[in-house]
């Protein structure tokens, strides 16, 4: 019988090779393999009377030739099926992909987008506001005292004013210095509790260069209820900055002066460069002056018309262009404003 | 500011501290230091060297050979060049080879053409030291050879530089004591301060002081001295005030800047004998605010016209002094000095700032009068200078203080409530430990029970309330011994600002649609306006604008679109911009979206017509289109292509606008040969009518039956006018009808077009019949012959 098989095995393959067609190749399978009276199919059916020491050896080839015969047809059908539906001749597949044509977000979209989710998911409010104020929301609301130095050190955009009226000082038009300006506003309107963030542009009239820029982005935030405390300031920052830096970073807090929070801090983040080991980033300190904050001055909350003594609550602001120079390694900031397609359609 | 290790360590005993531990703990206790400089570091191996025996080198004309005792067995041989005279005894710094110098400059045993040397003299400016001239400093011959320099120099100081900026409300902070005291609380190390007498009044001299505006200045103290010899002032003292980066002039001028720098009083000192006065011995100072057109010659040399705004010190004749800015040369005191009067102020603080920004000058004394310093460090600044004029310069005191401070001060009180401390703190800091941090700054503890009574001393004019005082007690303590916290609390939803949330979408949708996102600047000039035949009409505008480029609030994004695509149009075939922003009106500030796509032909239009009817889709908005309605003085039409321009509407409200850009603005931004399109919109109405909810419809249960339809029409019909002729006629069974082609060339008559649609038709409840749907298409190509003159090519 294994003669036999052996004949029937290449008398089938070059059948197969000869078939030019789908029809001649279900010939093909009928007379080899056919349910019925295929020739392989019968050859099997025998195997069972075959006396017991023969019955396993030929089977098995049985079964192998089977096996064989019918991967030779699929191969040789596929090949015949697809000829038909493919170009004839050399098909390049090295030729670059036709990309489909997509736009670009600009990155401090991107950053606010990535930022502003992160704040939503610890219950953060997010608001905007106008760009053009009064030195009442600007400075004065913030505990800003008239003629203070601290004024100054704002270089701040002023509206021109027609000279015959006489405009207060309070509502005189200034392009807002800082996104703090919105926090009486917001707390006008809101009662606690309060977490908010308000992202926006600034404009300070200072010269320009690769690290400032006369308009630029930040995000004002703060928290106002009956109880908050530094110790929650620090464990927020902690927490905000470990999520948008995606990995656990460490926070400390030095002193630092701002009229419209008391105390007030500089907080410095820990060198995601170089891990807190020291490097040209930090200035080989390991720490990154990243956020000024403070616990917002009473006056503030007085100026939101909050009952005096109810509520307590910290403030901070994060320079949005400059996280996004640091998460994008940007080394100038007139970049982000100065419309070439080079530099925006890399995001 | 430069505070000297040293020095403070008169104060407060420091000296084994690291001066770069000092620095750590005061950015973390108080105030940014940036710097923390040791002045030896790296001079170990420059000595004091004499010169021995010079030479001219035998292979090069500019260089000479020198043997230098530097303390060894042998001479050193040494060659230098022609930078600085030399001559044999001279003693100066010699660098021993192989170094390094501070700068880094290597120094070798080596051969100069062919001669051994084994050193350097050194220059200042190599050395990193003292004004770091070109020039080199000798030593004096009672400095033994060999004795390193950073000990002849008095170098073993350690410069700490710290960042005015977070000192803003600390006049007490910007001198030597003030540090130190913040030092010892910080390090819990004991302060010493100098002990300050009350002087015995001399009786030579009367010293009147008038103050004609109590506004203007709060106290004024002052004393004639006598039997001043002029003369450098001690060693000492000039290391620390050169260490402190002040000039040592001589002994009279060194004291008063001594005392600033050490009790942050600004001091000033006249020479007696040229004020002038009725009475040789009654002398008369009066503090007033100048008067218009009054000059002065102020130590630095310039001429000054002053205003009221400035405050002057006044003789019986004339201004003498700028206060608390500036001295004048009228009474200077110069080397034949012998009698002087010291003056120790306090002006207010605004009045001096102002001045100083009007006459441009911030001096030292200015900069520490304009933080508001504490009303006591008056007198202790004067006792102080008079105690140190009677050491170092010879002086006699010839009057009595004269001080126009009529009440004794009294400090206030502030009632601190300890729970409230440690809720904001959100740490329980024990009582005994909120008194000793309080006290170790000087602060005086009053009260029983949960809240203190804490006196203020008066140098501390920053502190108002108890907040303030839950600052120092925090900071002290170690903001770095507080445990996070996180926040407890109700919940609430978040919620969203409506445009924001809309904004977001529509950059989504047209960055989708192949949109780069913009930010262009708020601000613009009338170049930019004018490029786009606009005018600054209705501007707001600047009064401080950076340049004439920026001076404009600009009232559309467009102008800096079109500037982008001039911007990009050499790197870039299509462009396809967009920028959400702000816009801004004398009476409003709103938030717009505009963009632009350029394209080669006037197709363009129907591309970004087609972003924009996606936008509109979007954000589920109903609308309708016009034609651009030019209302007659608005100037914006300007940029508007005629006949090539929509108006979106929502009923009665205007979203936005689209167009072709008129040909004259296109040019005056190069684009030639290309066209561009743009749309404008209101984020606001986009907002107001937009909305996410979008009803499902059931799928349709019966197949449809498509046919195309092609018509040939006059140019001048309308497309949407025939579509929406189709529309009604095909009701109910017409479902859709698209244009697929607009075509008019060589194979029509002139002035005509062809358009061809792609028709839907479909039934509800059952299955159309191809005849049934030949007869409503039948009648329809009737109606369209008849009524809009249209014919069916077939």
């Amino acid at each position: 019988m294994p003669e036999q098989i052996e004949k029937i095995r290449q008398q089938a393959l070059s059948d197969i090779g000869r078939c030019r067609s789908e029809k001649e190749l279900e010939n093909v399978r009928h007379k080899y393999l056919g349910r019925q009276d295929g020739q392989l199919t019968a050859i099997l059916r025998q195997v069972s009377r075959l006396p017991e020491d023969q019955r396993q050896a030929t089977g098995s080839l049985a079964n192998r030739t089977r096996a064989e015969v019918e991967q030779a047809w699929q191969k040789k059908k596929a090949g015949i099926v697809n000829a038909g539906a493919t170009q004839a001749g050399y098909f390049d597949i090295t030729v670059p992909g036709t990309k489909p044509a997509t736009g670009h977000l600009h990155p401090l979209t991107r950053i606010r987008l990535e930022v502003q989710e992160i704040f939503k998911s610890m219950g953060f409010m997010v608001q905007e506001g106008n760009e053009l104020t009064d030195l009442y929301y600007n400075f004065l609301s913030l505990n800003f005292p008239e003629n203070h130095p601290a004024m100054d050190s704002y270089d701040t955009f002023f509206i021109k004013e027609d000279p015959k009226q006489k405009i207060e000082l309070e509502k005189r038009q200034v392009m807002r210095a800082h996104t703090s300006n919105m926090q009486v506003r917001i707390m006008e309107k809101n009662k606690p509790p309060l977490k908010v963030i308000v992202p926006g542009r600034c404009f300070r009239n200072e010269a320009t260069d690769a690290s400032h820029d006369h308009t630029f982005h930040q995000i004002e935030g703060f928290v106002v209820d009956e109880n908050i405390s530094i110790a929650n300031l620090v464990y927020t920052q902690k927490v905000l900055l470990s999520k948008i830096f995606g990995q656990e970073v460490k926070v400390r807090l030095r002193p630092g002066y701002f009229p419209f929070v008391e105390p007030g801090f500089e907080l410095d983040c820990s060198c995601i460069i170089c891990g807190g080991q020291g490097c040209s980033v930090c200035k080989r300190t390991g720490w990154v002056e990243l956020i000024p904050c403070g616990m917002i001055h009473p006056k503030v909350l007085e100026s939101a018309g909050y009952p005096q003594g109810k509520y307590t609550g910290f403030a901070f602001g994060m320079g949005w262009s400059r996280l996004a120079m640091m998460k994008y390694e940007i080394d100038d900031i007139r970049l982000f404003m100065g419309g070439d397609l080079r530099f925006l359609q890399q995001f | 500011m430069k505070i000297s290790r040293n020095w403070l360590n008169q104060y407060v005993s420091i000296k084994s501290t690291k001066p770069t531990k000092i620095g750590e703990v005061l950015t973390m206790g108080i105030a940014e230091v940036e710097g923390v400089q040791e002045l030896g570091a790296g001079l170990n191996d420059v000595v004091v060297g004499e010169m021995k025996e010079i030479k001219k080198h035998p292979n090069a004309d500019k260089l000479f050979v020198s043997q230098v005792d530097v303390g060894e067995a042998k001479l050193r041989q040494v060659i230098f060049g022609q930078v600085v005279a030399l001559k044999v005894g001279d003693k100066l710094p010699i660098a021993l080879a192989p170094t390094k110098l501070p700068g880094g400059m290597k120094i070798k045993k080596t051969k100069l053409r062919g001669v051994d040397s084994a050193g350097m003299c050194c220059l200042n400016s190599e050395l990193g030291i003292l004004d770091q001239a070109d020039d080199v400093n000798f030593f004096p011959k009672s400095i033994k050879n060999g004795t390193k320099i950073a000990k002849a120099l008095g170098l073993d100081d350690a410069i700490l530089e710290i960042d005015n900026k977070s000192l803003t409300h600390r006049a007490d902070l910007f001198c030597h004591v003030g540090i130190a005291r913040e030092l010892a609380a910080l390090l819990g190390k004991k302060l010493t301060l100098p002990k300050l007498a009350k002087p015995k009044a001399g009786s030579q001299y009367k010293l009147n002081i008038t103050i004609k505006d109590k506004k203007l200045c709060q106290r004024y103290a002052g004393i004639i001295l006598d039997d001043i010899k002029i003369s450098p002032s001690p060693d000492w003292m000039q290391a620390h005030l050169s260490a402190a980066g002040m000039r040592p002039i001589n002994n009279v001028v060194d004291i008063t800047n001594y005392v600033m720098l050490e009790y942050g009083q600004p001091l000033h000192a006249f020479d007696v004998a040229k004020l002038k006065s009725k009475k040789e011995k009654e002398k008369s100072l009066i503090v007033r605010a100048a008067k218009p057109g009054e000059t002065i010659t102020t130590l630095d040399g310039e001429q000054r016209k002053l205003s009221e705004k400035v405050i002057v010190i006044a003789d019986e004749k004339e201004p003498v002094a700028i206060a608390g800015i500036m001295g004048g040369v009228n009474t200077e005191v110069s080397e034949k000095t012998t009698a002087i009067v010291i003056e120790s102020a306090n002006f207010n603080e605004t009045f001096i700032r102002k001045a100083a920004q009007e006459l441009g000058l911030r001096t030292e004394g200015s900069i520490r009068h304009e933080k508001g310093i504490g009303l006591d460090i008056s007198e202790q600044g004067l006792l102080r200078a008079v105690d140190l004029l009677q050491k170092h310069a010879g002086a006699k005191i010839a009057s009595k203080v004269t001080d126009t401070l009529a009440k004794k001060l009294k400090p206030v009180t502030i009632k601190l409530d300890l729970e409230y401390l440690n809720k904001l703190v959100g740490v329980d800091i024990p009582k005994a430990k909120v008194s000793s941090i309080l006290q170790s700054l000087e602060f005086k503890i009053k009260g029983q029970g949960k809240t203190l009574e804490v006196e203020v001393p008066i140098f501390r004019t920053d502190i108002k309330i108890p907040e303030d005082l839950i600052e120092e007690v925090a900071r002290v303590y170690g903001y770095d011994n507080i445990t996070p916290q996180e926040i407890t609390g109700v919940l609430k939803p978040v919620e969203e600002l409506p445009d924001m949330h809309w904004g977001d979408k529509l950059a989504e949708v047209l960055v989708g649609a192949g949109f780069t996102e913009m930010q262009n600047y708020s601000f613009y000039g009338e170049k930019l306006l004018r490029r786009c035949l606009l005018t600054t009409k209705d501007h707001i505008e600047l009064a401080n604008p950076l340049s004439e480029d920026l001076q404009y609030l600009r009232t559309s994004l467009l102008p800096w679109l079109f500037y982008d695509v001039a911007k990009n149009i050499r790197e870039f075939n299509h462009l396809n911009l967009f920028e959400i922003g702000h816009v801004y009106f004398p009476d409003c500030e709103s938030k717009a979206l505009s963009g632009v796509m350029l394209g080669d032909k006037e197709k363009v239009f129907y591309d970004l017509k087609g972003v924009v009817e996606l936008l509109l889709d979007k954000l589920n908005i109903e609308y309708q289109t016009r034609e651009l309605a030019r209302t007659a003085d608005c100037e914006y039409w300007n940029m508007y292509a005629v006949g090539r321009s929509l108006q979106y509407m929502s009923g009665k409200d205007m979203l936005g606008t689209l167009s072709l850009l008129d040909q004259r603005v296109a040019s005056s931004f190069n684009i030639k040969g290309k066209k561009l399109a743009f749309f404008g919109f209101s984020v606001g109405q986009l907002t107001q009518k937009a909305s996410s909810l979008t009803k499902y419809q059931s799928l349709p249960k019966f197949p449809p039956v498509t046919l195309d339809l092609a018509l040939v029409v006059k140019q001048s019909m309308p497309a949407g006018k025939i579509m929406q002729f189709i529309q009604e006629w095909g009701k109910p069974l017409l479902e859709k009808v698209e244009l697929f082609d607009v075509y008019s060339g060589k194979q029509l008559e002139g002035g005509q077009k062809n358009l061809a649609f792609h028709l839907t038709y479909r039934a509800q409840d059952r299955t159309l019949q191809d005849k049934e749907v030949e007869q409503v298409q039948h009648k329809l190509i009737g109606a369209l012959e008849n009524e809009l003159g249209a014919k069916v090519r077939r």
